[in-house]
């Protein structure tokens, strides 16, 4: 933009200004000329009039003529004076005249005809005039009566004064001093043009100019204040302009700090126009979109749209904020690579004064990682982590719906259910022995296995550590029994774990809706008994509930008697005599703790030894048959008879600090030979620190104990504790010796191989639960050098053993001429 | 702006008129000063670029005072006139031109029993006060041997001496023509002493303001010159010239010619030496200084520095 064409401020006052002193000169000048000139006349005629005044007085004073003369000469050297002169008498002499030339002259004879012809007309009128010669000067003639100023005449008579002034010196100087005044005044004028002019620039266009400049580096990114004016209404500006200064700063400061807020905000904020297109997108958005902001701008708000929602949805979205002013709720939008994301937006339209709306601010959380989490919380609350299977809360509310949608008449849902509470066989052990790890995959293999038998309706769910549940609806019983039936030989099939092999087979506890139950966790409770009930049976099967309802507090009641029984001695070591299986001699007995329960009868130690190892009751009971069975064989020692006595250890036992202490007291207090006992360990002995249980065998051994592995290939076997620890006999499981023939062929192998174990090793292996004569010729066959069994002798009180060995010390079906031949 | 008030100085320069401004030389009716109107009424001052005004006055007193009064540019005066300016005012006045030189032009005139100078002593003589006069009193009484404690002296103007003499009211009068014209032409009185016996100690000088000196020498010169031309005319033509001048002085020709003829006109070639420091005209002035004690100016006496009164520097720029 160039003004420059434009005269400034200063040029267009100055010429108007110029001009003014100009007419002011001019007028002045005018008006200095026409007042001198005036004023001069006025001067000049007042001169003349004093002068002719003063002839006058002089004419009418002064008596001598030579007086009278002197006084008019001297009168005429004043400047501006040309003539005095002064007439008298008849013949108009002149008496006295500074022309001295004209003394004693009638007037008459002057040479001036002008001056003369003036006397002549005065003289005659008798009336003053004052006139203005052709010369220029000034001829004042007044009339006066003179008496005695002529020495020739004293009377009175006519006369005249003429006094002539030379006012062309006057008006010279007049000119001159009205011109100087006149010149002094235009430059006045002038100097007060300019300083008008002056104070202009300083006090109007200097600041102004400042404004401008101001502006203008404002205009280019740098403000600056504009110094205090020296004039209220441009200070004023100058205020203002400063204020608004600061005001734009601070909306600045405001607006940068707004930015920053925006593009630093972790929620996604976009401002639209009132068309929905997109102006303003800051970086959490861009983010959560994954577009770039480029491809955000200017785009319809549309572009972030799934179609997850329905037109609908939008349509109330839009409604909603012309009604209530926002919207707010969760929207699923779609990412620039086409994934979904679910964002918290809280919508505001914008509107102008007059209310319409101008823009949209749309402020979003993304939410998927929290509906992600949500959705895992929902999970890990119903689901168990390991197996991936419903966990208890879960299957109890399944349960619980399905028997609240069931109709016993079979019309809404399965008119019966099955709640099958299902348990590893001996998880304990592969989880002491092999550790949590091998414990978790057998767990979850044993659930995939579970898994892929399931039929539509079925329901799997983990209770806790080893325990599932599996509902079954709308079987009938027969279907149902034979169902399981094929579970448990599915579930026995052996695990493989990095070249371990592990059988684990389940116990499955049954109840039945509504035959057993109404209610979810009495259905549960009653399948528990049932499954209670397998495990006892011997595990790998399945029992369905029975219906006996004070099962469920049974055991409550025998863990309660059995700490009464142990305090009490209410327990009872039964012998079970151990056979050579070369001679049928009584070698030794193992004892076996009984309990004869004064009102529930014999309580079997399936049922209360577990219950003692889970209730701690195991460490007095396990002392009390140490003790009890040491005392035995030393009667029997001082009664001639030299048997090993071998006593169940428990692991917890074993583990207990004094445990070595302990058996040297016992052997002490009973006087037993220490080679006279044995010690009946379970494997998961050796599956503890190792070192540890080398000293507590090393120790053992050194008391002069005898060692023997119980249960020996159901768990943990190694042939490093076989090599490592000083082991003096295998017990081969009963349950292998018992499947030996009929139902696996494996069993078999593994019986043998044990067999040939123990000879490898130099330990003696002593078969359980042979109770027939084929097993024990089979037995023998394999080399397995002593047995113990109801073939032989079913466990025994001890004077019962007492008179047996005193009768018949030899097993009659073992002695030597039994001819093995004879054996199928 | 500068522009503006440049151009407005030379509009008021050319405003102002260029015409000089006239000298005025005042004058009383002595015969000597009226060359000054011959000059004037010749044309001499026009021819010489100068323009001149005339104030004629009755006395060398009247002259002198209105030269002290600031009235005059140049004036007529008397070494006793010349010797008082700077005394009485503030006014200096500088000798540059010996208008002439009283011979015989300067009068003593006693009653007729009064013989010599001599008998004058304890008479009365009337003397115009602070005039030339005292001066032609000084130098009479001198020459007989007397001083002018000697006698009674009596001021009064010249015009009223014939009467006081006739009147015998006092024994003599210093006069000077045109006044002792009639004195002398009676004869009960008679002339007892002129300045024909003390020559070139009385003079009639032209003194003008010490300014026109330093600042206006070429229009002195000019002046002076038309004065010269005309002392030459007047000695070439004396009736025409007298005529003219007693014309303008009142006088008539007889008075005019008789004062003439007590009086000689210098002419131009003369004036520097008359001028010169230690001239004649320089011992006239400085024989006037003791009688300034008459003039009631006896304190300022010593005062006076006579070399500063005059100069031949003007006329010697004269050409004859």
């Amino acid at each position: 933009m160039t003004l420059e064409p434009l005269p400034s401020l200063a040029q267009r006052l100055f010429v108007p200004l110029l001009l003014l002193a100009v007419l002011v000169a001019g007028v002045g000048g005018w008006w200095v000329q026409g007042y001198h000139r005036d004023s001069l006349h006025e001067a000049v005629v007042k001169r003349a009039s004093t002068l002719v005044d003063a002839v006058v007085l002089g004419a009418e004073t002064i008596q001598k003529f030579e007086d009278m003369q002197r006084f008019v000469t001297v009168l005429a050297a004043e400047r501006e004076v040309q003539t005095v002169m002064i007439a008298s008498g008849a013949d108009k002499r002149i008496v006295a005249s500074s022309r001295l030339g004209w003394l004693d002259k009638p007037a008459t004879s002057i040479e001036d005809a002008y001056v003369r012809d003036l006397l002549e007309r005065v003289w005659r009128s008798r009336q003053a005039a004052l006139e203005v010669s052709p010369d220029g000067s000034l001829s004042y003639v007044v009339p006066l009566r003179l008496y005695g100023t002529h020495r020739d005449n004293p009377l009175l008579q006519d006369g005249m004064v003429l006094v002539q002034l030379n006012n062309q010196q006057m008006l010279r100087d007049a000119l001159l001093s009205s011109l100087g005044l006149w010149g002094l005044l235009t430059l006045l004028t002038l100097l007060l043009v300019g300083l008008m002019v002056g104070l202009l620039v300083r006090w109007v266009t200097r600041p102004i100019a400042q404004m401008e400049a101001a502006i203008n580096a404002r205009m280019q990114g740098s403000p600056v204040r504009v110094a205090p004016a020296r004039t209220r209404e441009l200070a004023r500006l100058a205020d203002a302009y400063n204020d608004m200064l600061t005001a734009e700063q601070r909306a600045n400061e405001q607006l940068y700090l707004i930015e920053k807020v925006f593009h630093n905000s972790q929620e996604g904020l976009i401002v639209t126009d009132a068309t929905k297109i997109i102006l303003m997108v800051n970086e959490a958005q861009c983010r959560m979109s994954g577009y770039q902001r480029a491809q955000l701008l200017g785009q319809h708000i549309g572009l972030l749209r799934s179609h997850v929602h329905t037109p609908a949805f939008y349509s109330d979205m839009a409604q909603s904020l012309d009604e209530s002013g926002s919207w707010s709720g969760e929207v699923v939008d779609r990412r620039a690579d086409g994934n979904l994301f679910t964002v918290f937006v809280r919508i505001s339209p914008v509107r102008n004064a007059q209310g319409q709306i101008t823009h949209y601010l749309s402020i979003a959380t993304d939410v998927t990682e929290q509906k992600k989490a949500q959705a895992r919380i929902a999970w890990l609350s119903e689901y168990d982590v390991l197996t991936g299977l419903p966990n208890q809360t879960s299957m109890l509310t399944h349960l619980q719906s399905l028997l609240a949608d069931s109709d016993v008449d079979g019309v809404d849902g399965p008119a019966t259910l099955a709640v099958v509470l299902l348990d590893v066989d001996r998880f304990k052990h592969v989880n002491e022995a092999l550790g949590h790890d091998t414990g978790n995959q057998l767990l979850q293999q044993a659930a995939d296995r579970l898994r892929q038998h399931l039929s539509r309706q079925d329901f799997l769910a983990r209770l806790s550590g080893d325990e599932f549940v599996l509902i079954i609806g709308g079987m009938e019983r027969d279907a149902l029994l034979q169902r399981l039936q094929g579970l448990l030989a599915i579930m026995d099939v052996p695990y493989h774990f990095d070249g371990v092999v592990i059988r684990a087979s389940v116990s499955m506890g049954v109840s039945l809706y509504p035959e057993h139950a109404m209610e979810a966790r009495e259905l549960l409770a009653d399948a528990d008994a049932a499954l209670y009930q397998a495990k006892e049976k011997g595990r790998n099967t399945f029992v369905v509930y029975q219906g006996d309802p004070a099962n469920r507090l049974y055991r409550l009641r025998l863990e309660s008697d059995l700490k009464h029984a142990i305090e009490k001695g209410q327990l009872l070591l039964h012998y079970q005599p151990q056979i050579d299986m070369a001679t049928g001699r009584i070698l030794g007995v193992e004892a076996l703790v009984r309990w004869p329960h004064p009102e529930l009868g014999l309580v079997s130690p399936a049922e209360f030894i577990p219950l003692a190892e889970e209730t701690g009751l195991i460490q007095p009971l396990g002392t009390w048959v140490l003790a009890q069975a040491c005392q035995q064989a030393r009667q029997w020692q001082l009664a001639g008879h030299e048997l090993r006595v071998a006593v169940n250890v428990s692991s917890l036992q074993f583990s207990h600090a004094d445990f070595v202490q302990q058996v040297a007291d016992t052997l002490d207090a009973s006087g037993l030979s220490p080679a006279l006992l044995e010690l009946e360990l379970t494997e998961s002995v050796m599956a503890g620190d190792q070192h540890q249980v080398a000293g507590v065998f090393a120790s053992l051994k050194t008391l002069g104990v005898q060692l023997a592995i119980d249960d020996f290939g159901t768990g943990f076997s190694s042939l490093s504790y076989l090599k490592n620890f000083p082991l003096d006999r295998l017990k081969v499981d009963q349950s292998f010796v018992r499947s030996m023939q009929s139902q696996d062929a494996s069993s078999l192998s593994v019986v043998q191989a044990v067999i040939e174990l123990a000879n490898a090793f130099s330990l003696v292996a002593i078969a359980e639960g042979v109770e027939t004569l084929e097993q024990a010729m089979l037995l023998r066959q394999m080399g397995c050098e002593e047995c113990q069994g109801f073939l032989c002798a079913r466990p025994m009180p001890a004077e019962d053993l007492l008179q047996m060995i005193r009768h018949s010390p030899v097993c009659p079906l073992l002695r030597p001429d039994t001819p093995s031949q004879t054996l199928p | 702006m500068r522009v503006i008030l440049l151009m407005l100085a030379v509009m008021v320069a050319g405003c102002v008129p260029s015409q000089e401004q006239s000298i005025r030389i005042g004058y009383n009716n002595w015969p000597g000063y009226e060359l000054l109107w011959l000059a004037e009424e010749l044309g001499y001052f026009r021819d010489a670029g100068v323009r001149v005004e005339h104030v004629q006055f009755m006395s060398l007193g009247d002259s002198r005072r209105a030269y002290e009064r600031g009235q005059l540019d140049a004036v007529g005066v008397t070494a006793i006139e010349l010797l008082q300016i700077p005394l009485n005012s503030s006014r200096q006045a500088v000798a540059v031109w010996v208008m002439d030189v009283s011979h015989g032009g300067d009068q003593l005139i006693a009653q007729a029993s009064i013989r010599r100078v001599q008998d004058l002593k304890g008479k009365r003589v009337a003397v115009e006060p602070a005039t030339v006069s005292l001066q032609l009193i000084s130098l009479a009484l001198s020459q007989a041997g007397l001083s002018v404690g000697d006698v009674t002296l009596v001021g009064m103007p010249q015009s009223h001496m014939k009467v006081a003499l006739d009147a015998a009211e006092v024994d003599a009068v210093v006069s000077y023509p045109p006044y002792s014209t009639d004195m002398l032409r009676v004869g009960k009185t008679h002339l007892l002493f002129d300045s024909a016996q003390t020559p070139d100690s009385i003079v009639d000088l032209l003194a003008v303001h010490p300014d026109m000196l330093t600042k206006e020498p070429e229009r002195l010169r000019r002046v002076l010159t038309a004065l010269a031309r005309a002392g030459d005319y007047l000695r070439h033509f004396p009736q025409d010239a007298m005529s003219r001048m007693a014309r303008h002085a009142g006088m008539s020709l007889p008075d005019m010619n008789d004062s003439l003829s007590g009086l000689r006109i210098p002419q131009a070639q003369d004036q520097p030496a008359l001028l010169a420091a230690g001239g004649r005209v320089h011992q006239g002035i400085a024989s006037v200084v003791p009688l300034l004690d008459l003039l009631g100016l006896s304190e300022a006496s010593h005062a006076v520095a006579v070399e500063d009164l005059l100069t031949d520097q003007a006329a010697r720029g004269v050409q004859p």
